[in-house]
């Protein structure tokens, strides 16, 4: 009885101090969905605001009529936010609008183009994760001098490289758009598993078993991934953005009919409308993975304090 | 210094040093030469010449040099940005440190390459090359600098929680002159550093976008402009020399890793 009071972490805490910190939480929660919400309504006006001034888009005919007066000019001038609100409201209804250039519905051409793109993005991703993991694990396995040097270079090498250079170098070894993709991720995400297990192989408890002489594997298994489980699942959640953001020079060099494509062909086209839609809902992937990553990183935070 | 970085440092200087003096050896990247289209290495032309007829290493060298001098002048411009407002919000603290952070935290979380796309299909039809040298580069500054900040944060607020500062402020300064003479120095270390990454980051972004067709415009060279040869599959395998301003790229990007301490040989 004595034992467990004095030991760490064993004894109650105060009512007081378990309210404290859940008020710290929501409050932190709060912050960090009011800021996610800020970066999607900026990216919205940015946007917004791109397209009313980008040459020969969104002029007014009624600028031209020589009869109205300089406050009705200075008014049809000055409605940003009514064009920008109405532009929400027609998007939470889903309606937004219509491409210019290829003169489609928008929500019709996110929906063909959507799911090739979530088809490389999840198969990208995961072939990444997996052949990373495989590699960083090998390295901790095996601990040989030459292999890391080689796995060192080979990642820097990789990480030297634009996505669109992967992609134009590939498309010549006839490689699936996932398997560039998963190439373009691997190094970024094995330099981060590479870390956190090199970082937990250091730890006091594994170099004990280690002592004891338990097997590398098992080490591996017991006490090393339950120590990076939780950054992993944090970066893991995080990649969705370094994916998104490589897919669009993959579609594009891989011709793939993906949304990365075709925002790439609204800006080669002009058609502002269309890519201001495009970016609106990237950025709302962005903020909901963000917020996940930030999520599950102060889960992890707040279970280690 | 270990030798690997002193010898990072020193092919760096000799790259920039050749791409200087190709204003003299070879200035000329724009003439056509029509009766010499995709001509191998020749003693006139001596990395042959692209489909245009223009002199690879012409080209080469005014790419590396328009890359690697706008990518630092971006650069320095993002640290400088970087530096006013990391340390404003570190030194201060407080209200105006959260303030700034989640300033931070909203321009670091948007989706800037979308964003980069639509300020790049804004540019007139008419625009010249050199417009498009200014956007790219401006917009990679305006856009590349958050990550700076947070390090320049992160060292301001060591500072002011450090016992230096508790030592000048018993020695009774205060005001400008304490931020001025006694905190800013301190960050000109993390600003060498910031500057040093982001002069990479820059170079690799630019190359990017330039071979998607929305960097630097031609017949301005930029090492982007040079890597769409490698979209033509039969030109790779028939003229391998285009491959040559990939290696210059993966050359000086390991140079630049290298040189700043990232890329260690160990296990």
């Amino acid at each position: 009885m004595v034992l467990t009071s004095i030991l760490p972490g064993t004894v109650p805490e105060p009512p007081s101090t378990v309210s404290l910190k859940l008020v710290t939480r929501v409050s932190r929660l709060m912050l960090n969905c009011a800021v996610r919400l800020l970066a999607t309504l900026l990216v919205a006006g940015i946007a917004m605001l791109l397209v009313r001034y980008g040459p020969g888009f969104e002029t007014d005919e009624r600028d031209l009529d020589p009869t109205l007066g300089a406050s009705t000019r200075t008014a049809i001038h000055n409605r940003h936010l009514d064009e920008m609100k109405h532009f929400m409201a027609g998007a939470l209804r889903g309606d937004f609008g219509e491409s210019r250039a290829l003169g489609v519905p928008v929500r019709e051409l996110i929906a063909e183009r959507g799911l090739a793109t979530l088809r490389i993005l999840v198969t990208g991703s995961a072939i990444a994760w997996i052949v990373a993991l495989i590699w960083a694990t090998a390295l901790a396995v095996f601990r040989a001098p030459a292999f890391a040097g080689v796995s060192t270079m080979a990642s820097a090498c990789l990480l030297c490289l634009p996505t669109a250079v992967i992609a134009a170098l590939m498309l010549n070894a006839d490689w699936p758009a996932e398997l560039v993709l998963a190439l373009a991720l691997v190094p970024k995400i094995f330099q981060v598993v590479r870390g956190l297990i090199m970082q937990a192989i250091d730890h006091s408890e594994v170099l004990a078993a280690r002592a004891r002489g338990l097997r590398t594997l098992r080490i591996l298994g017991w006490y090393v991934l339950p120590r990076i489980a939780g950054p992993m699942l944090a970066w893991l959640v995080a990649t969705a953005g370094l994916a998104i953001a490589a897919v669009v020079p993959i579609e594009v060099i891989c011709d793939v009919p993906g949304l990365g494509q075709l925002a790439w062909k609204a800006a080669l086209a002009r058609d502002l409308p269309l890519l201001v839609v495009l970016t609106l809902l990237v950025a709302i992937v962005i903020q909901l993975s963000n917020s996940a990553a930030a999520l599950v990183s102060g889960q992890l935070r707040g279970e280690r304090a | 210094m270990s030798l690997l970085r002193k010898l990072s440092v020193v092919l760096l200087i000799l790259v920039a040093a050749a791409s200087l003096a190709g204003i003299w050896i070879a200035p000329d990247y724009a003439t056509q030469n029509r009766d010499s289209i995709q001509q191998p290495p020749s003693r006139q032309f001596l990395l042959g010449t692209d489909q245009l007829g223009r002199d690879n290493l012409s080209r080469l060298l005014s790419g590396l040099r328009l890359s690697l001098f706008l990518a630092s002048a971006g650069a320095a411009l993002s640290c400088a940005l970087a530096l006013i407002l990391g340390a404003l919000s570190g030194f201060a603290g407080g209200f105006v440190e959260t303030l700034l952070l989640s300033c931070i935290g909203v321009v670091d979380s948007v989706p800037w390459l979308f964003l980069f796309l639509a300020v790049r299909a804004l540019l007139p039809l008419n625009a010249t090359p050199s417009a498009s040298i200014w956007v790219t580069f401006a917009m990679l500054a305006v856009l590349g600098w958050t990550h700076a900040a947070r390090v320049f944060q992160a060292a301001a607020r060591e500072f002011r929680n450090s016992d230096a500062m508790v030592f000048a402020r018993a020695c009774g300064i205060a005001g400008w002159r304490l931020w001025l003479r006694h905190a800013l120095p301190t960050l000109r270390q993390v600003s060498i550093t910031q500057f040093t990454i982001l002069i990479p980051a820059f170079i690799l972004a630019e190359a990017g976008l330039g071979l998607l067709g929305l960097g630097v415009s031609e017949p301005l060279p930029s090492l982007g402009n040079l890597l769409r040869q490698l979209e033509n599959r039969e030109l790779v395998h028939s003229n391998p020399e285009v491959l040559l301003p990939l290696a210059v790229l993966v050359v000086v990007m390991l140079c630049f890793r290298t040189a700043c301490g990232d890329l260690e040989l160990t296990s």
